[in-house]
């Protein structure tokens, strides 16, 4: 008896190992079935000149809104970032990592790319006029109110705290929760960099 | 007279032996500590900690004090389900005896309002934590890669 059990928990096993391999790519943000087109806009960058999402066609673009007096939960975002663009080495050039303020009040063009550029040459910060920063964050669906607080900083930002990912042909095509270990965004960005590839 | 002598003699080291065991209230101890590198001058900055009580009463964290900012500030990070991010100052922060509190990314931390100087990865910050029972406690914590 046990001989034929054997053979057939192998079989078993090497049958699911094998399924398991075909599976398609499991994408590890939270992604949308038909993807949108991404809303274009026109910012100022932080170091000088505009800049339209649509002029980064082709490249994969990472979007995350915040302030620079924020001392938890945004650097935590950016030094995520900064560890995607060093582990993806040569293949940085194919992505574009966008850091908006929610804050312009404070976050003045030099001090947002002060702040940005601690963390990795390659990020743009961005800023705008209050009406232009508005209608960016209404088309992507980003909450931000200013909050008065009985601290040394006056006030803080409530906002939303995702990273947003835009493929290849400006498609809206994942999202990222805060804390979402930075190795998962990275393998995203693999594999639609893979998917990119074998379209070629 | 000498067996007077001796056993009030015995009769007094049981009493202090008994006082030492006694100790009573919290023993504040401070793990982990770490502060997170600055973006530039005039910035802000974050140390995380961990707090553990293994005293036998609970104790308080009341306030933050350091050299190196205007400010530093007790305050909790949150976010909410629809992913939307917050920050608040906290009164204090309950330590249970027994227990141990987390300060952390995306949670409870100090905040340096306004620091003096950026803080890069091997710099010392000086910060004293104000407790309830425990009183002050001076830690010199270490800028860290986050």
């Amino acid at each position: 008896m046990k001989h034929t059990i054997r053979p057939i928990v192998f079989g078993g096993l090497l049958m699911l190992f094998l399924l398991a391999s075909c599976q398609p790519y499991q994408f590890k943000g939270t992604f949308y079935e038909d993807p949108p087109d991404a809303a274009d806009f026109e910012l100022t960058r932080a170091d000088g000149g505009r800049l339209r999402l649509s002029e980064l066609e082709g490249k994969i673009v990472l979007l995350f809104f915040g302030f620079t007096s924020c001392p938890d939960v945004c650097p935590v975002t950016l030094g995520h970032a900064k560890r995607i663009i060093e582990e993806l080495g040569d293949k940085s050039e194919r992505i574009s990592y966008l850091f908006i303020t929610v804050d312009p009040e404070r976050d003045t063009p030099e001090k947002l790319n002060t702040y940005v550029l601690n963390f990795h040459k390659s990020i743009i910060g961005l800023t705008g006029s209050e009406e232009e920063l508005s209608a960016v964050r209404e088309d992507y669906g980003i909450y931000a109110a200013k909050v008065p607080l009985k601290s040394g900083i006056g006030y803080t930002m409530d906002h939303t705290a995702r990273v947003y990912l835009v493929d290849n042909e400006r498609r809206l095509r994942l999202t990222y929760a805060f804390e979402t270990p930075y190795e998962d965004i990275l393998q995203d960005i693999k594999q639609i960099l893979k998917e990119i590839d074998s379209q070629k | 007279m000498w067996k007077v002598f001796a056993t009030l003699s015995f009769s007094a080291i049981l009493v202090l032996t008994g006082c030492a065991q006694q100790s009573t209230g919290p023993q504040i101890k401070i793990e982990d500590t770490w502060a997170r590198p600055s973006a530039g001058a005039d910035m802000n900055g974050a140390i995380y900690f961990r707090i553990v009580n293994d005293g036998k009463e609970d104790d308080k964290l009341l306030s933050a004090d350091t050299p190196s900012a205007k400010a530093a500030e007790v305050h909790e990070s949150m976010t909410n389900d629809n992913g939307v991010m917050s920050m608040k100052p906290r009164e204090n922060v309950q330590v249970p005896l027994g227990g141990k509190v987390e300060f952390k990314p995306g949670g409870l931390h100090i905040m340096l309002v306004d620091l003096k100087q950026p803080l890069a990865v091997g710099d010392e910050v000086s910060l004293t934590l104000r407790f309830e029972k425990a009183g002050e406690i001076v830690l010199n914590v270490k800028v860290g890669e986050p």
